[in-house]
């Protein structure tokens, strides 16, 4: 038997941290038994299908969102589920954790975006500071003040870069993903 | 089998008004001198006793090397018995029902394979292993089926391969999979494990070909999140100080362990 890519329906989970789950809901598949709502296709091929009913669904995230870890530790918990077209889902995953669904759609938090800009930012100085570092101990090494005085300058303006790079003028995410600072390279 | 002297000789006994047709290869000796012959019996059609390889005669040893019992008939099926007398005992060596078209054949290694109408041997099954044979992993004589080798302790229960969006390219035993953020994704099995004691094996897909701890990709089990019929995966970047979680190309997984 060919293997298939199995149907899938895109259903968005809002948790009550806010956070937005996209779930690939299994409608046509094989296993040794038959999931929630399923029925085999044909007998002896072990295909089933599914249709994607408010029943199968809520049982299905109610089976994957469980209420606490194995150390009895809360996990988030979906508030609310939405059947959606694959092609609403944004695909640009550059701001993925702050990716919002509503009855409106999909959208970025850009509070949450914004965030997650600094964040990257700061991941993103990680290699040119440890370069900066090198030279300032080579710098000092050798007593050219002039030389450590130039680096440190340098490694001040890395440090200041989420402060400095004025992301709160940001009003769309396009805006906020045009603010990148020119000595670091993007992700 | 082998036929010594003047009395012994193989007889065949049917029950029908079928078509049976006999057909016998044999070696005999005479005080060293091996000879070779056949001995093809004209069609059985009625429910009678014919002899199909005759004594090979006084102070003679005859090697029956091959017999074939074909049930010629269209449609009637009739019961073959394969006698072997030494003139006073008379012993059932085979005994079966041939349905139309089916054939049995007794070779030199002393086995009789039995044919189906197409002339393909039926094979001779043991006890078809039940789900505590298959997870002991240790019969020698139990049949192994489609339908319960997954239950065998080396069987991978469930396996997928998804792309980054959380959509599934291939699986099995998979319900669904959800992308709960960057480098986040959770699984949900169909037919569980027996408990959350069970191994994962998994590989992610580096984002491209260019050596850099920005590049490399590291799959994990997140933290406390294996349960009998779910799972939780994420992925890291290789940058040494950070560790950043990071999304693969590909998520790549399989378990194992036992069903419930």
């Amino acid at each position: 038997m060919k293997q298939i890519t199995p149907p899938q329906t895109k259903i968005a989970v809002t948790l009550d941290n806010g956070a937005t789950a996209i779930m690939s809901f299994v409608t046509s598949s094989r296993s040794p038994t038959l999931p929630q709502g399923a029925r085999w296709v044909e007998e002896n091929t072990g295909l089933w299908e599914r249709p994607a009913t408010d029943a199968n669904i809520f049982a299905e995230i109610t089976k994957t969102f469980r209420a606490t870890d194995n150390h009895g530790l809360p996990l988030p918990q979906p508030v609310r589920y939405k059947v959606v077209d694959e092609a609403e889902i944004p695909t640009d995953r550059t701001y993925r954790n702050a990716l919002r669904h509503s009855e409106t759609g999909f959208a970025f938090d850009l509070d949450v975006a914004k965030t997650l800009h600094v964040t990257m930012i700061r991941e993103a100085r990680v290699d040119r500071l440890n370069v900066l570092d090198k030279e300032w101990m080579k710098a000092t090494g050798q007593k050219d003040q002039v030389a450590v005085d130039a680096v440190e300058a340098q490694r001040q303006v890395l440090r200041d870069l989420p402060t400095t790079m004025g992301l709160e003028k940001a009003t769309t995410i396009d805006e906020l993903k045009a603010l990148w600072p020119m000595e670091l390279a993007r992700p | 089998m082998f036929l010594d002297g003047a009395n012994d000789l193989i007889t065949v006994i049917t029950d029908a008004t079928a078509d049976i047709e006999c057909q016998a290869s044999w070696a005999d000796n005479n005080a060293g001198t091996i000879t070779v012959g056949r001995t093809n019996t004209a069609s059985i059609v009625t429910a009678t006793t014919v002899t199909i390889v005759a004594a090979p005669g006084a102070s003679k040893q005859r090697s029956v090397r091959h017999l074939n019992i074909r049930n010629h008939h269209a449609s009637t099926a009739c019961t073959v018995t394969v006698n072997h007398t030494d003139g006073t005992n008379v012993e059932a060596v085979f005994k079966t029902v041939l349905a139309a078209g089916e054939m049995i054949v007794y070779g030199e290694n002393g086995i009789w394979v039995y044919y189906d109408p197409n002339g393909k041997p039926y094979m001779g099954l043991g006890p078809i292993a039940t789900q505590a044979e298959m997870e002991a992993g240790t019969s020698l004589t139990a049949v192994v089926v489609a339908g319960r080798q997954h239950f065998h302790p080396s069987a991978a229960k469930w396996w997928l391969k998804a792309g980054v969006t959380a959509n599934i390219n291939a699986s099995y035993n998979i319900t669904s999979l959800t992308d709960t953020g960057t480098g986040d994704v959770a699984i949900t099995i169909a037919t569980d494990f027996s408990g959350a004691d069970w191994a994962l094996v998994m590989g992610v897909q580096r984002i491209n070909s260019t050596a850099a701890e920005a590049n490399s990709r590291i799959g994990t089990i997140k933290t406390a999140s294996m349960a009998a019929g779910t799972v939780s995966l994420d992925c890291w970047d290789g940058t040494a100080t950070t560790n950043v979680i990071k999304d693969p190309t590909s998520w790549n997984a399989a378990g194992f362990g036992d069903h419930a």
